[in-house]
């Protein structure tokens, strides 16, 4: 696991999904953006424990809040609550089938939409709730796929 | 597929360092910590978000990538659609640009109706705004006509103000318009004091529309250049403390036993297209058909600006 590759997957996977969660979209379709930087932060915690997640998780967020001009702390507060949720579930993740998994993982991801509103609601800077939920469904709709690409993606590192 | 997860090759069985469970904590606390900073408004927070955002800003532009490709397809439109978009914009510029001419105008009128109803603010009299309707061309006669007369309740020997300082006052109405004498007229006169030392007098027009006169003062009296005149109320016209004008210049005449004093008036005579009729208490019972009183054009005559 140690070596230069699985670093830059996880680097890489990171960036992307930051970028992913920056590009801009039709006002239409930028409702339907999934928790691009919560999917691979839980990928990570489900599947390498070993790797500064929190950390990552921390700064992710710090950077978000810093560039998306809410309450700096407030992302990272949420993307530190999924790392550590998916790390705590990870034993249990581990044994059932993966459309289990994908079930199991709602919650985490309708918990992170529930700590934004609720950082929305302290900064007085309330988000239209459709717009904070109905990423929860898209997120858990895309999570079967982003987790096989992420799975894809570390192999191919790791090969090389 | 009983797993999705790999289980991890190494795996310490006593894993060293903070647990999970006290990772989180402390990291949490930072980050709360940092939201409530914020939140609670101190300036520490937005100094580190402006320089995180100033460090972002390459993460920014490669996010804006893709927006920016489109507007490259853009540039491989056809020669006619773009020569169609010009004539368009060629049209629409100029028809903005003929608008644009009237705006500056507005813009300059807004301001001086914005100091007109600063100043009536302040002087929490009963004003009413008036346009200039025309300026009177007789270089002889300093007149104005305003656009408001009988209808909105003008009377004869009611000051007229600007946003700097008495104009004038009516000395005609008529339905819906009515003459003012500007202060410059020789034929008017206003009762003023000299603001620095509570000096009465009486300030007549010299005729030339840019100065006032304060003819016969007393050889001693104490008056300086720069002093600032403003109405006494005496005479119950004007209503006191309006700025009438400042003394430019002292005069004493060989031979005679008086001064005179010169004085440029504050008010922006023939600048503005705005005035403010102003309501003097008294002229509520003064019956509003009372002959004008301006004051008479000779000088001696200072009864013309006293008590009616």
């Amino acid at each position: 696991m140690s070596g230069f590759g699985p670093v830059l997957a996880y680097l890489t996977s990171l960036a992307v999904a930051l970028i992913l969660r920056l590009i801009a979209l039709p006002e239409a379709l930028a409702a339907l953006r999934p928790l691009w930087l919560p999917m691979v932060l839980a990928y990570w915690a489900l599947n390498a424990p070993e790797r500064p997640n929190l950390l990552a998780a921390l700064l992710l967020g710090l950077i978000c809040d810093a560039l998306s001009d809410s309450a700096l702390g407030a992302h990272a507060l949420a993307f530190l609550l999924v790392a550590y949720a998916s790390a705590r579930l990870r034993p249990t993740l581990a044994l059932v089938p993966w459309w289990q998994a994908t079930l199991a993982l709602a919650p985490v991801w309708a918990g992170y939409a529930a700590v934004m509103t609720g950082l929305d609601a302290l900064a007085h800077h309330p988000a239209e709730a459709v717009l904070r939920w109905l990423p929860v469904a898209v997120t858990t709709a895309a999570w079967p796929l982003v987790c096989r690409l992420l799975q894809r993606l570390a192999a191919t590192e790791q090969m090389n | 597929m009983s797993t999705t997860f790999r289980t991890t090759a190494r795996r310490p069985l006593f894993p060293r360092g903070p647990g999970l469970g006290l990772r989180f904590f402390a990291l949490a606390a930072a980050a709360a910590a940092l939201l409530a900073s914020d939140l609670a408004g101190s300036p520490w927070p937005s100094e580190m978000r402006r320089s995180l955002n100033w460090a972002l800003q390459p993460l920014v532009w490669l996010s804006a990538l893709p927006a920016s490709l489109d507007a490259l397809g853009e540039q491989f439109k056809g020669r006619e659609r773009l020569i169609a978009e010009n004539r368009a914009l060629r049209a629409r510029q100029l028809e903005l640009g003929g608008r644009l001419l009237k705006f500056d105008a507005l813009q300059a009128e807004n301001q001086r109706l914005r100091a007109l109803l600063a100043s009536a603010s302040t002087l929490k009299e009963r004003v009413l705004i008036a346009s200039v309707l025309r300026t009177s061309q007789d270089p002889y006669r300093q007149q104005i006509v305003i656009d408001k007369g009988q209808r909105e309740g003008a009377y004869p020997g009611q000051a007229l103000i600007d946003a700097w300082g008495v104009l004038g006052q009516v000395i005609e109405v008529n339905r819906n318009s009515a003459t003012a004498l500007l202060i410059t007229d020789p034929e008017h006169g206003v009762p003023v004091e000299v603001n620095r030392t509570g000096l009465q007098t009486i300030a007549l027009g010299r005729g030339d529309g840019q100065t006032l006169s304060l003819p016969y003062l007393p050889s001693n009296a104490d008056v300086r250049v720069g002093d600032l005149l403003v109405t006494s109320g005496l005479g119950g016209r004007f209503l006191a403390g309006y700025p009438v004008g400042q003394v430019t210049a002292i005069r004493r005449p060989a031979g005679e036993s008086f001064i005179e004093a010169i004085a440029e008036p504050a008010a922006h005579l023939n600048r503005g297209r705005q005035v403010l009729l102003v309501w003097s208490r008294r002229a509520g019972i003064a019956p509003a058909g009372a002959p004008p009183a301006a004051a008479p054009a000779h000088p001696s005559a200072h009864s013309a600006a006293s008590p009616p």
